[in-house]
């Protein structure tokens, strides 16, 4: 349906011409619509055709790197299927995301809501926030092996805890854990929680809460109805970001989860060894859970009407 | 008196988590100034080792350089912050119109932004395969970073599309209209009244795809060949050889440049009392 | 001289279901001051919207001053328009947002600064050239935008209900300050509102609307004294009305058999509406009051349940034994609460309609009753 809209600017100056060329004239009428296009196109040339090339390997077999029609079966599925190890590859991933996806959330709230609800300056909010930004221009390698720093042997926990005499050995179960891994996807994520909830924090408006009040409800209750309610969005928003960051993660779990095998981890294998088709096979899986979980998550909140009202 | 105890709390509870959030920065930053090569404690002494190197070794790579001298170390941050203006650039004029498109209601709307925020919802790990797949399929092999470039622009543009619509003013289509009526042609419409409304949108996209597109690894990593970007070259170089505090040089020079950018562009923003995020 | 507004049968869908203008054809005289009334939903901001060249419809032709603008975009109509909202422009002070036309039609910074200066004074806000619209109050919003909307004085001024946003006691007054502002421009003025509001006496023509059609236009007592429908004579003005059936007719005399008993009163229309159900109504202020009994043609006994006092008048409510109620307009006098009088009224105040709308099939007694 087209709601409102003006095309009359477009269509008159050309009128003469349009009746020579309907193209032109199409284009002179829906220009509001047609801008969609480049970005469109952007995004169905880098993001929907290599999804649809990786579906279409998952079929091939062999060490192919492209797609081979001649060649088609369903080998890698019945393969990825069948191994016993990839129902428990699925249940490490899926519980780690979630996990770290859920944590993050209960870190990044509070901060969320002091920020957009405690500090009414603008400007101390927009540094708060830019300050959360800037440490993802430290590179994502460098920041990954601090963790060495401070959870390490001679890290900064072991040094403390040695020089107070609390331990005579350095405690050498702090890395290479999945607590480990847990620890650094939170930290990592913590941003892209934060600012979506912060950013649906802010659209409510905070007589809303006051109303509530009035009517008798508790500061507790008052929260739990109307502000988080109202929050789901940015929320939901991001779990997914941090779910689907942790998903697609192939590199953190490898250096740090201490032999935990994960879903991206298993492409990246198999990629790594050249055997296209098998990684294609497990992106395939992996896309499937990504857009389950996603589904599930929607359930709770309508983003759309955060976007356009 | 009545002190708001939920403010005391959850401030101290936001330093707190700022903090935590900053620790591996603080240490990065510290540790950079060691004079010994490991990246652990006790430090034994401090010196500017890691960042001018030791007199006589200018310009060569690898361990024993300091990163200022570097050759290839500066070609990596060249080559990241390229691709994080280009990523920029192009990603800001396309979440515009995308954005201000996406206001109307037409067939297929919610279609194409659930596609356009697909960027964000699609494991890193299959856009960086089926880029790879994908160029192999068209017959691209030469890997740079303008091979990376369409995968940062789909990966950071959901992100300023976010940002942008949630903060559209309810009433823009009116202020729109009211121009046009006033006299306002359409460009003069974008030009005087759309763009100034959404300005503070624009520059935070602008920051936000160059801050994502800078610490980019997992999915640049399956397209990209040579000295790379910083991500992809630290990544190599770690793999090869032990962590020294060299790349934790590297690290504070880039926090240092960072905070003190961010500091500026919000500080300007927030002028105005205007939210910039 | 051709028309300031001429609008031929236009209409204007939402989706495929929503008929919002079925055919609308109206005209406006130039230098008039043309009110549309009808309730919310009736499709007059779409047509004012259609006028100002923002939206686009899907049949018919808008004409201003004589130019077919069909084919016009909005910004070359030189018309203006003020939208329920008012629109002024955020991120630009009071003085940018009236200089905006004149920056349009790239006008000189001097002469910008003099026609600002009038257009501000013009609506009493000299001096608030450098404030930001977020500093006023919704008064001053409203007159800034009108302001705005009155620099360079364009031919045809569109204002999308103005009143909406104002208190009942100075609806009137705000009326009156358009209608000195329009004397002193003399352009055409067209205003749109939803409710009848005070000062509705003050516009030099009158159009009703309902759901997507034109109920009736002419000058506002005409359409006060002999409304053509049910709904009409609902939207201007106050009257009571009550369902009933027409026993006798002798040219416009007519006789109504209603539940309270038989009530006489004038058809303006043509033709046989004998044993015909009709729509009886007669306006609060014609109707006396007094404590003994009345040798009018038209009364009855009623007992005075509640009184509301609105400045000009004084609104009483009577009530019959059987719960009908009536409402009186009358200066303030002694009359005392749960007593019980006479009210009555001329014959030749009786008004007699047959027709619930001009839109065909609606049954009278549901818009008598406003179901």
């Amino acid at each position: 349906m087209v709601g409102e809209s003006n095309n009359m600017s477009a269509g008159n100056r050309s009128e003469s011409k349009a009746q020579e060329y309907p193209l032109i004239s199409f284009i002179q009428r829906n220009i509001r619509y047609l801008l969609i296009l480049p970005p469109l196109i952007v995004v169905i040339l880098f993001l929907v055709t290599p999804s649809l090339m990786i579906l279409l390997l998952s079929f091939n077999k062999g060490s192919v790197t492209r797609f081979d029609p001649t060649n088609i079966s369903l080998d890698n599925f019945i393969a990825v299927f069948s191994r016993p190890s990839t129902y428990v590859i699925l249940r490490d991933t899926l519980g780690m995301s979630i996990l770290a996806a859920l944590v993050t959330l209960l870190v990044a709230y509070p901060v969320a809501y002091f920020i957009s609800f405690k500090i009414q300056n603008f400007q101390l909010q927009g540094i708060i926030t830019f300050m959360l930004v800037a440490p993802y221009w430290v590179d994502w390698s460098i920041r990954s092996i601090s963790w060495l720093s401070i959870l390490g042997e001679k890290g900064l926990v072991n040094y403390t805890l040695m020089s107070l005499g609390l331990v005579n050995q350095p405690l050498s179960e702090l890395l290479f854990t999945r607590w480990t891994l847990l620890i650094i996807w939170v930290q990592t994520n913590l941003l892209f929680m934060i600012f979506p909830i912060y950013l649906s924090l802010t659209l409510i408006d905070p007589d809303l809460v006051n109303v509530a009040r009035t009517l008798g409800a508790s500061p507790f209750k008052a929260f739990t109805k109307v502000t988080f309610r109202l929050s789901l969005p940015g929320v939901v928003i991001g779990i997914i970001f941090v779910f689907i960051s942790t998903l697609g993660d192939y590199v953190t779990p490898a250096l740090w989860a201490g032999g935990l095998q994960m879903l991206g981890l298993t492409v990246q294998n198999y990629a790594w060894h050249f055997n296209w088709p098998m990684a294609a096979a497990y992106s395939v899986l992996l896309l499937i859970v990504t857009l389950g979980v996603i589904w599930i998550v929607l359930r709770f909140a309508n983003i759309k009407q955060v976007f356009y009202r | 008196m009545n002190r708001d105890w939920t403010k005391i709390i959850l401030g101290i509870y936001t330093v707190f988590v700022i903090f935590i959030f900053y620790l591996p920065l603080i240490l990065i930053a510290i540790l950079s100034f060691k004079s010994d090569a490991s990246i652990t404690f006790p430090i034994l002494g401090f010196s500017l080792y890691w960042y001018i190197g030791p007199p006589g070794l200018i310009g060569t790579s690898g361990f024993t350089s300091g990163i200022f001298y570097d050759p290839q170390i500066a070609q990596a941050i060249t080559n990241s912050i390229t691709l994080g203006i280009a990523t920029a650039v192009i990603v800001v004029p396309l979440v515009i119109i995308s954005s201000l498109t996406l206001r109307y209601a037409f067939k297929g709307r919610d279609l194409i932004f659930y596609l356009l925020l697909a960027g964000f919802i699609m494991p890193a790990i299959i856009i960086g395969l089926g880029a790879n797949i994908f160029y192999k399929t068209v017959g691209i092999t030469e890997y740079s970073i303008w091979t990376v470039l369409p995968l940062t622009v789909v990966y950071t543009m959901p992100f300023g599309l976010i940002l942008t619509m949630a903060r559209f003013d309810p009433l823009m289509v009116e202020y729109e209209n009211v121009a046009r009526v006033l006299g306002a042609s359409g460009w003069k419409v974008f030009r005087k009244i759309t763009f100034p409304l959404i300005r503070t949108q624009v520059i935070s996209t602008f920051f936000f795809a160059f801050t994502l597109s800078l610490s980019e690894f997992l999915r640049s990593s399956f397209v990209i060949a040579g000295v790379g970007t910083i991500p992809t070259y630290v990544y190599n170089q770690m793999s090869v050889t032990a962590p020294t505090p060299k790349w934790f040089a590297l690290g504070t020079l880039s926090m240092a440049i960072s905070l003190t950018l961010l500091f500026v562009v919000a500080y300007i923003l927030t002028r105005g009392q205007r939210r910039i995020i | 001289m051709p028309a300031a507004l001429a609008v031929k049968s236009l209409v204007k869908r939402y989706g495929r279901n929503v008929l919002a203008l079925n055919g609308v054809s109206f005209e406006v005289d130039k230098g008039d001051f043309f009110v549309i009334i009808g309730p919310s939903g009736c499709g007059k901001s779409t047509l004012l919207r259609c006028v100002a060249g923002i939206l686009n419809y899907d049949g018919g032709e808008i004409y201003i001053d004589g130019r077919n603008v069909s084919n016009v975009p909005a910004h070359k109509r030189n018309i203006s328009y003020m939208p329920e909202t008012y629109a002024l422009f955020p991120h630009m002070r009071i003085y940018d947002n009236v200089a905006f036309r004149l920056r349009m039609q790239n006008f000189d910074e001097s002469e910008i600064k003099k026609e600002v200066k009038r257009a501000l004074e013009l609506v009493g806000l000299a001096g608030f050239e450098e404030r930001w619209p977020s500093e006023l109050s919704g008064g001053q919003r409203q007159r800034v935008a009108l302001a705005r909307a009155v620099v360079a004085n364009p031919s045809l001024l569109l204002l999308d209900e103005p009143l909406s946003h104002v208190d009942y006691r100075l609806q009137r007054k705000l009326m009156e300050d358009f209608k000195n502002i329009h004397k002193n421009l003399g352009n055409t003025w067209v205003l749109t509102t939803h409710i009848q509001e005070q000062g509705l006496s003050l516009a030099d023509t009158l159009m009703v609307m309902n759901v997507g059609v034109i109920e009736q236009k002419g000058k506002p007592n005409e359409i006060y004294e002999s409304p053509r429908t049910v709904f009409a004579a609902r939207f201007v003005g106050d009257i009571n009305l009550y369902s009933g059936q027409v026993v006798e007719q002798k040219g416009e005399l007519c006789t109504v058999k209603t539940n309270m008993g038989e009530f006489k009163g004038i058809y303006k229309g043509t033709g046989e509406i004998i044993g015909k159900t009709v729509a009886y109504g007669i306006r609060p202020n014609h109707i006396l009051i007094s404590s003994v009994e009345e040798r009018r043609e038209n009364s009855f006994r009623a007992r005075l349940v509640s009184a509301y006092y609105f400045g000009e008048f004084i609104e009483y409510i009577f009530e019959r034994p059987d719960g009908v109620q009536v409402k009186v307009h009358a200066d303030p006098m002694p009359v005392k609460l749960g007593e019980e009088y006479a009210v009555s009224w001329d014959t030749i105040r009786g008004i007699i309609l047959d027709k619930p709308s001009v839109i065909e099939g609606l049954n009278i007694e549901d818009v008598i009753y406003g179901r």
